[in-house]
């Protein structure tokens, strides 16, 4: 059953759409978010989809998965494990992305491949805008080396669960938007080719 | 030890790592076949993986001081104005005192 739709708005990326529509999804629900996944994909161009996750606060488990589209962002929310029949239903959503994308993506793929039991491929945007001590990038500062007129840190601040803009109610400790997250990637991935970042995906 | 050196049954643990983990890849093209790692491995990956994650998340991004203004630049770059010190910021060629 569909949870509930939320919109995200966004200034910070300047070119890319300024909102995206948020689907929330019981595990209950898994055959109509890939029935819906798989329209939004097949709806035109081939499309990169951006990633995230948030963990469960105990233990390995995945509790939410977010997959995006540039105007389309697609919430899984995941209370218990996936049973192998759900499992299976994801691995077939998985192999209908043509190009995954995700920040310390290294990271997702690993627990993506253990909870789904499927091999994951994708690429870590993080890693494609090194600094010079071989650190990897902020999704500001990934964006602000192509495109210097971009506010590196507001979207930082926003990727990081805007503690900031928040004040008095913020513990300082963040609370991120994983369907933000995504979105953004998702975008990004746009970008790359706009910005004639060579990136080499897989035919 | 090569990962095909360990076999399936082996006992792997990430007890002994103290201090924080990151996976660095040195290409962006990243892929995770379950199928050719050992479970026990892949769970240790998963380990690392989860303590990444969680050891970003718990990084604090507020903190006191005594900073009376800020000013963000569409560039990434700060200036703050100290409401008690002149100097209290080192300088450097990164940092202008003004």
């Amino acid at each position: 059953m569909l949870s509930k739709t939320t919109t995200l708005d966004q200034h910070e990326i300047p070119g890319e759409p300024r909102s995206a529509v948020v689907r929330y999804y019981s595990l209950g629900a898994l055959t109509e978010l890939e029935a819906d996944f798989r329209a939004a994909i097949h709806s035109g161009p081939p499309c990169a989809v951006g990633v995230s996750i948030e963990l469960a606060p105990v233990g390995t488990r995945i509790q939410t998965l977010a997959l995006a589209t540039r105007d389309k962002v697609f919430c899984l929310l995941l209370p218990q494990s996936p049973s192998p029949a759900q499992c299976k239903t994801l691995r077939e959503l998985f192999s209908n992305i043509l190009y995954l994308a995700g920040f310390e993506f290294s990271h997702i793929i690993v627990l993506l491949s253990h909870t789904f039991g499927s091999n994951v491929t994708g690429y870590d945007l993080s890693t494609l805008a090194l600094s010079k001590h071989r650190e990897t990038a902020t999704p500001g500062g990934f964006l602000n080396t192509k495109n210097p007129s971009v506010n590196a840190r507001r979207i930082n601040e926003r990727w990081d669960g805007d503690t900031v803009r928040r004040g008095e109610t913020s513990s300082g400790i963040p609370e991120p938007d994983y369907a933000l997250r995504a979105w953004f990637t998702a975008m990004y991935v746009t970008l790359l080719y706009r910005y004639s970042i060579p990136i080499h995906f897989p035919h | 030890m090569a990962l095909t050196d360990i076999r399936l049954d082996q006992e792997l643990s990430t007890e002994f790592i103290d201090v924080p983990v990151r996976f660095h890849p040195v290409s962006p093209c990243c892929s995770v076949n379950p199928s050719l790692f050992p479970l026990q491995m892949l769970r240790s990956f998963v380990d690392l993986a989860s303590r990444a994650i969680r050891l970003d998340l718990s990084k604090s991004r507020v903190y006191e001081n005594d900073f009376a203004g800020v000013h963000m630049h569409r560039d990434g770059s700060i200036t703050v104005h100290n409401a008690r010190y002149k100097s209290r910021i080192r300088a450097s060629h990164q940092v202008r005192h003004t």
